[in-house]
């Protein structure tokens, strides 16, 4: 049960990052590398300002401010130095990482002793199941504490999903998805397309840095090394999503990632479980996450759901 | 797009997230509980370490766990010791009874008088057991009877009686009259024994000579004494100073060609022909029974004190050898002997006390690598030497991180949440993410440079309470006035390493100073990956180094072969801290044995594994250093290498 509610936690709040690499891939068809680095540098800014003490919410959306400066570093570099948008990505993490290293003073922060938003989350669930250590879910002993943590990062990741869908349907959010649709015809509307790149990198990796300090906080500490991967995990939960649902329209990609990411996470836990040789976990992975892809198509090809792909 | 639409699209989805979860629930249904059973938590105490206390625990542990009281699973058994100590131990009883916890069980006199002392207005509920005489101890039972007690405490006597002992020895040679007993008038157990010695003798006839003794250096002129009063044979009882002193009163007996025996098991070791004593384990199997009867709902007020004493019995027919009256050791007596000593050496037939129970350790690392592989063989032999082997009675998990470490937390929480009895994690990143992620279990940690910088304490002795295990730091100071030693009037150092790699910035920190201090300028290269090794070790040649230096930089360690070409390419002697890689290119490594930090975190796991509480454990710092020269590389860089230092070396050639 505690890997279940483990894996159901960092499901949802890599979801976050999900939902970043979403709107620079999905969007704006934008491979954004840069969220290797920006997550390092959410987890980074968060952890160091948390062990001086910081006020966790603030140091929490210092983290988001930082990770959109990095992204709206790579959109300048694309757009305004005309630099192939993959290496843009490329050059922001690669320093990212000297940065990171310069934020945090050494590789490695621990967070044992700082009041975190989890410390937070903890606190509000001990008064919501009445001072409890222990719950009783369905005959397994769950800790209260680590409800609470599942709670609170599942509102977290339904809030960022309701604000992003919300923004997605302003004017704002609508030039944004058009840049990424066709840029001609927003260029001839009067917008400029490269501010609007810009901008929705820097919006996609505010929440890539938004999901590295939930994780940072999560887990207790910050790494330097903690970006490697996640990129490629990211992407997988957006396209193992929009498997699921099967429509690309707004709302359901959106939920898409957020469920993707919840069940990648899942057959992580899952490979974990049985206890396989340990060296081939990641081969154990690459199968379900290849099952979690054709399995909604070979379910569609059986007539049970019909799955039709249009732009809404 | 209604919403009726827009869930549609969710149900797969959905239904994949509800059944992977099912899955995972399901291969955890083995720690499901049923509702409305809380997890019993029971304290046991004990007041010294001493084979009788500690077999007695031994016993009401494995008699809880046989009953499905299991430590950890079903239960939760905290142990305490007083170690001797009567202070100590009225804390621990203060400690216990306002301790939330269902029941306490005591080991020992002197640990039943505290806890009901300092229970007396708490009522927690109590069994005690390796007492000799609960009756008189002055806890509120009723002499003269046992049912008549405080109604939440309530256990099980084992007085030794004296009578049966006498009855046997009478039985072994049918006309013995005189008994001889030294004891000290100042120990009340003894007093009771001796009256009840008294009681015996009267009963069956015999005469009884005393003698007194004020300490240990007396008992030997007191036995003499008795054998020349013409005693048959002599007594010993549960006398604390005569026990001591047993040697002396088998002495004694021999020189008189009479027979000496005891209530006291196994002296006859000592040259005593037989023992009849109580086997304290299964006194505290007995006592584990009663526990566990009383945590599933009988009251202590309805369980009288009763007075029981499963019999150990020990026989040394060597003993028989000289003896001046026809004492007989009868088949029947020899066969009901636990432990057996004849001319052919000693026969111990119950098995020694050893935890029958399986244990299950998770082992997690980063990465696998050479030094990690060393030090896991370590670990292996460190937990065989406490008696737990791998497929015999250990079950061992291993894990690593791929390497990446957002897969840390999950490999932790999936030891966490399963019946593992231990986690065990190798490197820095993995004990940091022990430190916040593992709640439940007990972990120990080894294949650390500096823990506190993890964050598992604040000190060796202040740290988390279910964290421990071993830190080596590398020696540094050591390896400058190697480097000193190699290249005399040596003034600067070129250095490479990850700079993301807290343990090698760690080793740098201390590093810095040490060179400076030698007077030695140190050059740095920083690298991010193992690609970028070569290119650094190139910088650093032509910075105009006199010598490299590498420590055990996972990053550098990967690309060392880069390292090792590029040194013998400039002809720059090359001294490492890692003793593996010493052929491929180093002259000199001055290194850790892994093995040894392996092997004492395997020691520390098997102590925690039987039941000691890691808060207790200091962390330990074993850096056993180990030299290693490659004369090849010596050879060709005609280093002139001290013959202090490479008479304790180890040499090696280049690898092939």
């Amino acid at each position: 049960m505690t890997l279940l509610i483990g894996a159901l936690t960092i499901g949802f709040i890599l979801s976050l990052l999900a939902l970043g690499v979403l709107i620079s891939f999905r969007i704006y068809s934008f491979s954004d590398i840069t969220a290797e680095g920006s997550i390092t540098l959410g987890a980074a800014v968060a952890a160091t300002l948390l062990t001086k003490g910081t006020n966790p919410l603030l140091a929490t959306g210092i983290a988001v401010f930082a990770g959109m400066l990095a992204g709206a570093c790579t959109g300048i570099l694309h757009t305004r130095f005309k630099i192939n948008g993959l290496l843009s990505g490329i050059l922001v993490m690669t320093a990212l990482y000297s940065i990171n290293l310069h934020i945090m003073g050494r590789s490695n922060v621990p967070l044992l002793s700082a009041t975190t938003l989890m410390t937070w989350a903890e606190g509000a669930g001990n008064g919501l199941f009445g001072g409890a250590e222990n719950i009783n879910v369905a005959g397994w002993e769950v800790s209260a504490r680590e409800l609470s943590v599942l709670g609170f990062s599942f509102l977290a990741a339904a809030l960022v999903g309701i604000i992003l869908y919300i923004f997605f349907r302003t004017d704002l959010g609508t030039a944004m998805r058009a840049t990424g649709d066709n840029p001609q015809m927003v260029r001839a509307m009067g917008i400029s397309d490269g501010n609007m790149i810009v901008f929705g990198l820097a919006v996609s990796n505010g929440l890539v840095a938004l999901s590295g300090a939930l994780l940072a906080q999560y887990q207790g500490f910050s790494d330097v090394q903690m970006g490697i991967g996640m990129l490629v995990w990211g992407l997988a939960s957006v396209i193992i999503g929009e498997a699921l649902v099967g429509l690309k329209q707004l709302n359901l990609l959106i939920t898409g990632a957020l469920m993707g990411s919840v069940l990648f996470r899942l057959l992580v836990a899952i490979a974990l479980r049985w206890g396989m040789d340990p060296n081939d976990l990641k081969l154990i992975t690459a199968v379900f996450v290849f099952l979690a892809l054709i399995v909604p198509g070979l379910i569609a090809k059986a007539g049970w759901k019909k799955v039709g792909v249009r732009n809404a | 797009m209604t919403a009726v639409r827009y869930f549609r699209h969710l149900i797969l989805g959905l239904l994949l997230i509800a059944a992977t979860s099912s899955v995972l629930l399901f291969s955890d249904w083995s720690q499901r509980r049923s509702g409305d059973t809380k997890i019993p938590r029971i304290a046991v105490l004990q007041h010294a370490s001493q084979a009788a206390l500690d077999d007695g625990v031994s016993g009401m542990i494995d008699e809880l766990a046989a009953q499905g009281f299991i430590d950890g699973k079903t239960a939760v058994i905290q142990k305490f010791n007083a170690q001797n100590d009567l202070t100590t131990a009225n804390s621990i009883a203060k400690q216990v009874v306002s301790g939330d916890f269902d029941l306490i069980l005591t080991s020992s006199t002197l640990s039943m008088q505290t806890v009901a002392n300092a229970n007396k207005n708490r009522g927690v509920k109590h069994v005690f057991g390796i007492v000799a005489d609960p009756l008189h101890a002055g806890v509120g039972i009723n002499p003269e009877n046992g049912a008549d007690h405080p109604p939440y405490m309530t256990g099980i006597g084992s007085l030794i009686s004296v009578e049966r002992v006498l009855q046997q020895a009478k039985e072994l040679y049918p006309g013995l009259s005189k008994i001889g007993l030294a004891w000290n008038a100042g120990e009340s157990n003894s007093l009771t024994y001796t009256k009840a010695t008294r009681a015996a003798c009267m009963k069956l006839g015999l005469t009884l000579l005393e003698a007194n003794v004020e300490s240990t250096s007396a008992v030997s002129e007191a036995a003499n004494s008795l054998v020349s009063r013409g005693a048959d044979a002599l007594l010993l009882t549960g006398d604390v100073t005569v026990l001591v002193a047993s040697d002396a009163v088998a002495a004694a007996a021999k020189r008189g060609h009479i027979p000496a025996f005891s209530v006291i098991p196994p002296n006859v070791k000592k040259g005593m022909l037989f023992d009849i004593g109580a086997n304290f384990y299964e006194v505290g199997r007995q006592i584990g029974d009663l526990a566990a009867k009383v945590l599933r709902g009988t009251n202590p007020k309805d369980v009288p004190v009763v007075n029981s004493v499963p019999e150990k019995i020990a026989i040394n027919t060597t003993a028989l050898a000289g003896l001046k009256a026809p004492w007989k050791l009868p088949e029947s007596f020899l066969a009901r002997a636990a432990l057996l000593i004849d001319e052919a050496g000693i026969h111990d037939k119950a098995a020694p006390v050893q935890s029958t129970r399986n244990y299950k350790i998770g082992i997690v690392y980063f990465a696998p690598e050479e030094g990690a592989d060393t030090a896991l063989r370590g670990l292996a032999d460190g937990l065989k030497s406490q008696g737990l082997e791998e497929g015999k009675n250990l079950q061992v998990l291993r894990s690593h991180a791929q390497g990446e470490i957002a897969n840390i937390p999950a490999l932790l929480q999936n030891y966490d949440s399963q019946d593992v009895d231990l986690i065990v994690t190798l490197t820095t990143p993995c004990l940091t993410g022990a430190c916040s992620v593992v709640k439940k279990k007990n972990v120990v940690f080894h294949y650390v440079y500096d823990p506190i910088a993890a964050g598992a304490g604040k000190s060796r002795e202040d740290h988390l309470p279910n964290i421990t295990g071993v830190g080596s730091f590398p020696p540094v100071n050591d390896t400058v006035t190697t480097i000193q030693q190699l290249v005399p009037g040596v003034k600067k150092v070129g250095t490479l390493y990850n700079s993301s790699e807290a343990n090698s910035r760690k080793v740098m920190s201390v590093a810095r100073e040490a060179f400076l201090k030698a007077g030695i300028q140190l050059e740095e290269v920083t690298v991010t990956s193992s690609s970028e090794v070569l290119q650094a070790a190139q910088t650093l040649q032509s910075r105009g180094i006199q010598a490299m230096w590498v420590t055990g930089d996972n990053t550098a360690l990967q690309g060392f072969t880069a390292i090792g070409k590029a040194a013998r390419d400039a002809k720059l002697p090359l001294i490492i801290n890692d003793p593996e890689f010493t052929g491929k290119g180093a002259a000199v490594a001055v290194g850790l044995g892994w093995y040894e930090s392996g092997l004492a975190a395997g020691k520390i796991a098997g102590r925690v594994l039987h039941g000691e509480k890691p808060a207790a454990i200091p962390f330990e710092e074993v850096a056993v250093q180990q030299l290693v020269i490659n004369d090849d590389a010596v050879a060709r860089l005609n280093l002139r290498v001290p013959p202090a230092m490479s008479q304790k070396a180890t040499h090696v050639k280049d690898t092939k």
